[in-house]
């Protein structure tokens, strides 16, 4: 059969040995690092466990399997949290207990609304801060259900699982630090450059014109996410190494700067189309030569890109220099379109101007951030804002009534039945009420993770009366435990099982029972096991049935704090407002964007929303600055005040009516500031701040009038526009 | 020193705060480091901040039970 032989390389169709092994070692060898390390880290806290004669030595081995992560950030951070939250629920187990030893219905209430506050708080923050928050939660139910029938015990109850816990955080960080470590600063850095550099190359893409509108959304939805996962690498590398509590600050300003650089970007991208759309020709070929030469700048045509920080140092003093001389080079082609355009002319190219010297600035801004990151200094330029996340209460709120809903129906089924294994059973629907309490789609992960639990059973029940009653002596029974803990972590790998790998650990380590007097005795084993079960199978059928977090309802009220986020730029305390707001606008858009149904063009339709906000916010922002000018004539201030006002109607509830008041409003203003302006008795700031808010009106004016942003404004949670375009989508 | 410490009845043994102490002392020393610099020079860090951590732990431990 040697006919006609395929015209292939013999290197691609059959590689040698060297190059499959290095292949795999490429692909899967970090994978198995972890699962080597992992193992390792249990098996020595087991071993130490037992040496020190603790009541329950696989409480520290489920520790470390709770807190194995890939990288050493992430571990030292998650345990970090896990040691506060555990504290924190100790000593709320010896107020409950104290209190309400004697009564098991009043405790059991006591212990259901301290849950239901832990699983709020767990909401409120979705980082790994939820989980100290988790762990306060279930740590209180682990000590307080064995206690609350022996009061007296509950002291060493919480000292030893203390103790369990440190040890197992002990062993995960040490090996995971010093066995093969892969640190998270690593793989920050190359973050920060990459995310530098695509930014470099979207900007100056956007400013030449190349870019189509399908490019720019999805580019805008990569910087969102950008912007959280950088935050929560940031977060979790300060737990690493001194060299990232150092940078700490600056990683905060530079991320700060991504954010508002890539909004301004996004406006003066607007702007342009909103200059073509009006057929403003000519204040369009004076701005061109200013966008061409600002690019220029950015990347020379045959130049390229920096690829670390330090390489960005010239493009920095580039980019400063620009800036410095832009003002004149603005007032130069404002001569031009003066001399032969009409006002609405003049006004359209000092909006554009204004955006290009603020995205000018911003970018300075960010460059001098990203040069900043490699200096070995310690301070930042300037003092970083730290990030502020969205947190809404009222899906906090609802977290926390439906874990008090799980965990009271449980007690109360365990107390009607006097069943032996009802605090396992409480125990799990607590910790899968608080541990998914943030999850966009809960009901999925508790699935998985309880696919993940029925498989740890049986691993655990094979492993506990097959393999290790004729294994006797610690390194056999690290050997026969070894394979089962092994295909657990090796889930844990791909993010795509890493619920059930989460779910198997947590069973097989919990059942395996390995105790210093080992107890071959299956039923008890069953007995717990299903209590497991039962305990995952309350807390999805909660999170299905009790204000489901998928619902339409739900969503459509983050959609709309989608838009009222104007609010704050509206009402909000000025100071720092212009981060805060920014901030928790993009936070909130990457939740959203989480759970998006992206085949049915959701997330387009949340972008265009969440854009049009940040450029009103921006606008208002700035109107209100202006507002606050002392030598305003008190009438011109309550016109804007009032202006503002109207827009925060409008945003709060769009409808035609409000819209026109709104444009009302801005008028009004508008014919303000402009006697303002032409009375003269005002210096050059005041002057520059009045020409900002003017801007800022004819900004607002523009958005007002275009009925695409309108439509963005309201269509999103409008139940017949998300129909229509879902049915043509099916169709 | 005692080897052991009476708080409100529960007996914690002195090395637990020795260890916080410890904790606490490399932390500083780790950050004074970090600042410098001083970690580009080291083949591995984390196992210098490991063994720093366990020579000041040791040191004061057997100062307590000298």
């Amino acid at each position: 059969m040697s006919a006609a032989p395929l015209p292939v390389k013999p290197a691609a169709s059959t590689p040698t040995w060297g190059e499959a092994w290095r292949d795999w070692l490429g692909s899967e060898g970090p994978a198995w690092i972890f699962v080597a390390k992992t193992i390792f880290a249990a098996l020595l806290a087991l071993w130490i466990a037992f040496r020190l004669g603790f009541d329950s030595p696989r409480s520290s081995m489920l520790t470390v399997f709770i807190v194995a992560q890939p990288q050493t950030g992430l571990v030292l951070a998650k345990s970090f949290y896990r040691v506060l939250g555990t504290m924190a629920g100790c000593l709320a187990t010896f107020v409950l207990v104290g209190l309400f030893a004697q009564q098991r219905e009043l405790f059991l209430a006591a212990m259901s609304v301290w849950v239901g506050l832990c699983t709020a708080g767990a909401a409120l923050y979705r980082n790994f801060r939820a989980y100290a928050f988790v762990l306060a939660g279930y740590t209180a139910c682990l000590i307080g259900f064995p206690s609350a029938l022996h009061p007296e015990t509950v002291f060493n109850t919480a000292v030893s699982r203390v103790s369990e816990v440190m040890l197992g955080i002990l062993c995960a960080g040490v090996v995971a630090d010093l066995v093969l470590p892969q640190a998270l600063g690593a793989s920050l850095v190359a973050m920060v450059r990459g995310s530098y550099r695509e930014f470099l190359g979207f900007v100056t893409g956007a400013l030449r014109g190349r870019l189509d509108h399908a490019t720019m959304e999805r580019s805008h939805d990569h910087f969102v996410a950008n912007v959280i996962a950088f935050e929560a690498q940031r977060d979790a590398a300060y737990f690493e190494s001194p060299d990232a509590r150092v940078r700490s600050d600056r990683l905060r300003l530079l991320n700060a700067g991504y954010m508002s650089s890539a909004t301004s970007v996004h406006m003066l991208h607007q702007m342009m189309q909103r200059l073509r759309r009006l057929g403003r020709q000519r204040v369009l070929d004076q701005l061109a030569p200013l966008y061409q030469a600002l690019a220029t700048e950015l990347i020379p045509e045959d130049g390229v890109m920096p690829a670390t920080a330090a390489e960005a140092a010239p493009l920095a003093r580039r980019i400063g220099a620009f800036r410095a001389r832009l003002p004149q080079r603005i007032a130069a082609a404002r001569g031009a379109v003066e001399h032969d355009g009409d006002r609405a002319e003049l006004l359209d190219f000092d909006s554009a101007a204004d955006v290009l010297l603020r995205f000018t600035e911003e970018m300075d801004e960010y460059t001098t951030s990203y040069v900043a990151l490699s200096r070995p200094g310690t301070r930042a330029h300037r003092r970083a804002p730290s990030y502020v996340a969205h947190t809404d209460w009222i899906t906090a709120l609802l977290s926390g009534v439906r874990a008090t809903v799980a965990l009271l129906s449980v007690s109360a089924f365990w107390i009607a039945s006097a069943w032996p294994s009802g605090a396992g059973a409480a125990t799990i629907a607590c910790v899968f009420c608080c541990l998914f309490a943030a999850a966009p789609s809960p009901v999925l992960a508790v699935r998985g993770l309880s696919v993940g639990f029925i498989w740890g059973l049986l691993a655990a029940f094979v492993c506990a009366f097959v393999v290790l009653p004729p294994l006797d002596g610690f390194p056999l029974l690290a050997a026969g435990m070894t394979p089962f803990i092994m295909v657990g972590i090796k889930l844990l790998t791909n993010p795509r099982t890493a619920g059930i790998g989460a779910g198997y650990n947590i069973m097989f380590g919990n059942i395996i029972g390995v105790e210093n007097i080992t107890r071959f005795n299956p039923l008890p084993v069953l007995n717990d096991g299903f209590a497991s079960l039962l305990g995952a199978g309350v807390a999805a059928l909660v999170f299905a049935l009790l204000v489901p977090a998928e619902t339409r309802r739900l969503r459509l009220h983050l959609v709309r704090s989608l838009r009222r986020r104007v609010l704050l730029a509206c009402f909000g305390g000025m100071s720092g407002l212009r981060h805060r707001f920014e901030n928790s606008t993009r936070d909130l858009l990457g939740q959203l964007l989480a759970g998006a149904d992206r085949a049915g063009g959701e997330d387009r339709r949340l972008l265009a929303r969440a854009l049009s906000v940040l450029e009103a916010g921006h606008a208002i922002i700035d109107l209100r600055e202006a507002a606050a000018l002392g030598t305003l004539a008190v009438g011109s201030r309550a016109a804007l005040h009032a202006s503002v006002r109207a827009l925060a109607r409008l945003f709060a509830k769009p409808t035609q009516q409000r819209r026109e008041q709104a444009l009302e409003g801005v008028a009004r203003a508008t014919g303000r500031i402009e006697t303002a302006l032409e009375a003269g008795e005002v210096d050059a700031a005041e002057r520059a701040a009045l020409k900002r808010g003017r801007v800022g009106l004819h900004l607002l004016r523009t958005l007002l009038l275009d009925d695409e942003t309108f439509a963005s404004l309201s269509a999103v949670e409008n139940p017949a526009a998300t129909t229509a375009s879902g049915a043509t989508h099916a169709a | 020193m005692p080897r052991e410490i009476d708080l409100l009845g529960f007996y914690m043994p002195t090395l637990l705060p020795v260890f916080i102490l410890a904790f606490a002392l490399q932390w500083l020393i780790d950050s004074l480091l970090g600042r410098l610099g001083f970690y580009t020079h080291v083949w591995h860090p984390s196992l210098f901040r490991f063994s720093l951590f366990v020579c000041l732990f040791g040191a004061m431990g057997l100062l307590l039970y000298r």
